[in-house]
């Protein structure tokens, strides 16, 4: 009962937050990315989490996703088109480089997409005519912030909506199936390849929209800060904190990474020692020692433990 | 286990909305400080030139603030200048995000630009978005300046216009019989709009003049590169005579470093705006000689306001050599307070009409002159410098400049 | 033909630095069958130790193996008891991700202790060239190409010859096998995951003679780490010898007609296509072709 009135009041402060504090400029800055970050983490989850295909290169579908709408934006359609258009970009691009790098399992997946996306990235540096290069494509204005945090906080509940939907559908238990064996799965009747292709399909063309609003936000989008690797990794790391797999591990995992990298950004001595690439690396290195569910998991274990107590309690007394 | 997820991600708005300062309230006779704010590159690959701006920077205000402060008519008193200064080691989109940092935490009333011209281009969005007037002495490539941003404000005359300084100079040589006509350039550039401004002055003035020019290789290379052989073996296949690159100090001193180890020569070499640097000269020791540079500014210029600069900058830091990476950015800081006691006051309009309307003539910027162009940039002539053995760097172009004559072509080894 | 020897000679000596940034992957993944994902990190941290040894005690650059090789060593050791050790049972993307949270540690390691700045080592050895029939080389390559030739030989001598390499060969080849056969597998793990780690920051020593770096280096050449591997037959030294010459080769001539700025596109191009296509590798091809 409890939770439910927690879960209704935070939805509620999320929902009025501009209108109640309109002078808050910063936090709803800081907000803002942490919605989308949220749908970013929610996105790359659909394949690594439920499909268990974890990759380091989804950054060149973010890339794609923010590079459409910078340049369709330039070409004068109205932002909200470019949303779409954009995912649906990334996501077809999906279809060129999923089949060939599906061939390949686990581990080695992982080191052909590092592959993928510094090549994407490669590309969208060098093909100047089209993403003007190394200059990037800056967008001449951008929505009030208020407007920009509703987009956001639509993205990531339209997102982490999605993936609750897929989770629990018969496409969500063929992804597990692929994610815990596929061998199994294929003589179960799942070919595993196609739903890993669906898989990918729908967390590039998420990943692409999300895109979309990171170019509305930084009116700057450029080939590193886009498609580069440390994005790819941010993608990764979030969910594996939060909680890989489930719901709303991503979004768990997004509120932490934002609200770390905020605070470290400005500290003078933390920003000096770049100490958050350590924060996050012992907790991924925690994470898949000791509770390899994150965040959730440990939580989990926590309620377990002391649900498991209560009754003990009642009993002797 | 969903809703503890929830209630942590409350939890984590809470804080930020709590952590959030309020804006300050302004009295009636104006606010207790000037806030002024910029991001530098204090570490990373720019971080050598990094420091010089918080230097240069750090004294213009510091002049200020020993006077009581900017005296603003406004306010009928002088307002003392707080300055802040964030590290965004040398990475453009942390560079923009302390820029917003700087303008909706900070509250900023105006912007100092940072150094180098990705991190000048992915940070100036911040000032068009808030509207708050930003004036920088580290981003020279035309295309930050043609995006339509009407309160972005540049000190540095662009690379093309440095491109064409010294092209003038070459083409003086030409006649003088010291360079070869046509002069065959092998050009490779830094793949950023620097670059991309640098070679096209080069083309544009190359396609004017055929019969002094030609291009026989046009190369771009990534920024913060550390294999350059295969780009030298490139060149190296080539017949060109000149060898001009387009790069930032550390590319400049691994590039040149790698040219001599691949046994390169040429008539003339140029690292566009790099040259004279000492950090240079201490890494490369005798392979910087005879280098060519064209710059915004050189402690030798022959006129007293230079001297006096070039005095009240030892005075101020002794270990800090007199470059144009001193030099500038502390003009731009006086830019920005003049036009702020121009306006009277900090309000961002008026401040952003004053910097539109500036007329500066007490600059040791050569041509003496501040005024900005209809696109925010400002327009100046370049002192072209030779190293050489020794030490030395002598300027060779303008004339009136100028403090000894160049050795041409480049001596081999 | 000047010109094709010029860039034959640069293609063999880019080989031998290739080779010897390969050579740790390849042991460590031939025996654990770990893809070690901080080879990177500890390819940077070797040229930053260096570089310190260099610049603070005034070391000479060239001496610095005698430090570097048994202390990373022991480093490497640690890191697969405490860490590794847990995760090798488990599926390969486990030990994958638990690495790439090391490299992320080792690289705030560095930046802690000596700031993100590029550093460089600057002695007359670092600038110093010779004339070989007319082609100028650099003392720093042809020296790393030597060591790395060395290197290749004593790791193959190693392996062959002695009591614990033979060990090291029959755990890679069958690990319960091995177990069967009253080989101590748990100190074969730590031990070849310590001289994996040593090889590679013996790599970075040398790597800092050539070029400037800061504490994110590494991380391109380590994409071409996986390609030499991979291309050699991810188990073989003289496969992964063989592949570097290949990548070395590729990029070379691939160089006379696309753009300088596209050249790491061939090496990651030519991981996924290797990768799909010819997973075994270059010493699984001449397997293939002995069989038939």
């Amino acid at each position: 009962m409890y939770r439910l009135i927690a879960l209704g009041v935070a939805v509620f402060g999320f929902l009025i937050f501009p209108i109640a504090a309109p002078h808050a400029e910063y936090a709803l800055d800081v907000l803002f990315l942490m919605f989308l970050y949220g749908a970013m983490a929610t996105s790359w989850n659909v394949l690594g989490g439920f499909s268990g295909q974890v990759s380091f290169g989804h950054a060149a579908f973010l890339g794609i996703g923010a590079y459409a709408t910078a340049l369709l934006a330039a070409a004068g359609w109205p932002l909200w088109a470019t949303f779409p258009a954009g995912g649906l970009l990334a996501a077809l691009y999906s279809l060129l480089i999923g089949p060939p790098a599906f061939r390949l399992r686990g581990p080695y997946f992982a080191i052909a997409t590092i592959g993928i996306g510094e090549a994407t990235r490669l590309i969208a540096l060098n093909w100047s005519s089209l993403t003007g290069g190394a200059s990037g494509v800056t967008l001449s204005s951008a929505p009030p912030a208020a407007v920009q945090y509703y987009v956001s906080l639509g993205l990531c509940a339209a997102t982490v909506g999605a993936a609750a939907w897929i989770k629990r559908s018969r496409f969500g238990y063929a992804l597990a199936a692929v994610r815990s064996d596929p061998d199994a799965a294929e003589t179960l009747g799942v070919n595993t390849t196609i739903a890993k292709t669906q898989a990918l399909f729908i967390s590039a063309f998420m990943l692409g929209v999300a895109g979309g609003a990171y170019a509305m936000h930084y009116l700057y989008v450029s080939p590193d800060s886009t498609f580069g690797f440390s994005t790819s990794i941010s993608v990764v790391i979030m969910p594996i904190i939060g909680g890989i797999g489930t719901i709303f591990g991503p979004l768990l995992g997004a509120a932490i990474f934002t609200a770390l990298r905020e605070q470290l950004e400005a500290n003078p001595f933390l920003a000096k020692y770049s100490l958050d690439l350590s924060v996050f690396g012992l907790l991924l290195c925690g994470i898949v020692l000791f509770e390899p569910r994150g965040l959730l998991g440990i939580f989990d274990r926590l309620v377990r433990r002391g649900a498991a107590r209560a009754p003990k309690d009642s009993v002797t007394q | 286990m969903r809703h503890v997820a929830a209630a942590l991600c409350a939890a984590a708005f809470a804080l930020c909305a709590v952590a959030a300062p309020l804006r300050p309230t302004v009295a009636d006779n104006g606010p207790d400080q000037i806030v002024v704010g910029a991001a530098l590159p204090l570490t990373g690959d720019e971080s050598r030139i990094g420091g010089f701006y918080k230097a240069a920077y750090e004294l213009a205000v510091k002049e200020i603030n020993d006077l009581g402060g900017l005296e603003l008519r406004v306010y009928h008193r002088k307002i003392p200048v707080k300055l802040i200064i964030y590290d965004d080691k040398t990475d453009p989109a942390t560079s923009r995000n302390l820029y917003e940092r700087l303008a909706v935490q900070d509250h900023v009333d105006a912007f100092l630009g940072g150094y180098s011209t990705e991190l000048v281009q992915a940070q100036t969005v911040v000032p068009q978005a808030h509207q708050i007037p930003y004036v920088n002495g580290g981003g020279a490539a035309t295309e930050i300046y043609h995006r339509g941003f009407k309160t972005v404000f540049g000190v540095l005359s662009s690379i093309e216009n440095l491109a064409y300084s010294e092209c003038d100079f070459i083409e003086v040589m030409q006649a003088q019989g010291k360079l070869p006509k046509p002069l065959k350039m092998a050009v490779v550039w830094e793949n950023t709009s620097h670059g991309k401004d640098f070679v096209a002055g080069l083309s544009a003035r190359a396609k004017q003049k055929p019969k002094n020019y030609k291009i026989v290789l046009n190369e771009a290379f990534d920024l913060h590169g550390k294999d350059f052989a295969p780009l030298l073996q490139k060149v190296k296949a080539t017949d060109a005579n000149a060898f001009m690159s387009d790069a930032h100090l550390d590319d400049y001193i691994t590039m040149q470093r790698q040219y001599r180890q691949a046994g390169l020569h040429h008539a003339y070499v140029t690292y566009g705006a790099r040259g004279p640097e000492k950090a240079a000269r201490d890494a490369l020791g005798d392979s910087v000689n005879y280098i060519f540079a064209a710059t915004w500014w050189n402690s030798q210029i022959p006129n007293a306001a230079v001297r006096a600069f070039d005095d009240k900058w030892a005075k101020a830091y002794p270990k800090i050599p007199q470059e144009w990476y001193a030099a500038l950015p502390y003009e731009t800081a006086r830019t920005l307070f003049i036009a702020m006691t121009e306006a009277g006051s900090v309000d961002k309009v008026k401040v952003t009409e004053a910097l539109r309307h500036i007329d500066i003539r007490d600059t040791i910027i050569p041509g003496g002159h501040i005024r900005f162009e209809a696109d925010g940039q400002m327009v100046a002539p370049f002192v072209v410098t030779e190293n050489l053995p020794g030490g030395k760097v002598v300027i060779v172009y303008p004339k009136s400049e100028s403090t000894g004559s160049a050795v041409l072509p480049v001596p081999s080894t | 033909m000047q010109d094709t020897l010029a860039t034959l000679i640069s293609a063999l000596l880019a080989a031998g630095l290739y080779a010897t940034m390969s050579y740790g992957l390849a042991l460590i993944y031939g025996v654990l069958k770990v893809i070690n994902l901080a080879n990177a990190g500890v390819l940077m941290l070797g040229a930053y130790v260096t570089w310190w040894m260099w610049d603070a005690f005034h070391v000479d650059p060239l001496l610095a193996p005698i430090v570097v090789l048994p202390l990373f060593f022991l480093f490497g050791i640690v890191l697969e008891r405490v860490a590794i050790r847990r995760v090798i049972e488990q599926e390969p993307i486990v030990s994958l991700l638990l690495l790439f949270g090391v490299w992320l540690i080792l690289q705030n390691v560095a930046y802690a202790i000596w700031t993100g700045d590029t550093r460089s080592i600057e002695t007359p050895f670092v600038e110093a060239t010779f004339k070989l029939g007319g082609i100028q080389l650099a003392w720093p390559r042809v020296y790393v190409f030597v060591a790395g030739a060395l290197t290749l030989a004593v790791l193959q001598l190693f392996l062959t010859k002695t009591q614990f390499g033979r060990a090291i060969r029959a755990v890679s080849q069958d690990r319960e096998a091995a177990r069967l056969a009253g080989i101590d597998v748990e100190r074969i793990y730590a031990v070849a995951f310590g001289i994996g780690i040593a090889l590679s920051a013996f790599a970075g020593s040398l790597l800092s003679l050539l070029f400037p770096f800061g504490p994110d280096f590494g991380g391109a050449l380590q994409l071409k780490s996986f390609c030499v591997v991979v291309l050699g037959g991810l188990d073989s030294f003289v496969g992964v010898a063989f592949g570097a010459i290949l990548l070395s080769l590729a990029e070379a001539f691939g160089l006379r007609w696309m753009p300088a700025s596209l050249q790491n596109l061939i090496s990651f191009v030519l991981l996924v296509v290797v990768l799909i296509a010819f997973p075994k590798g270059i010493a699984g091809i001449i397997r293939s072709l002995r069989r038939v």
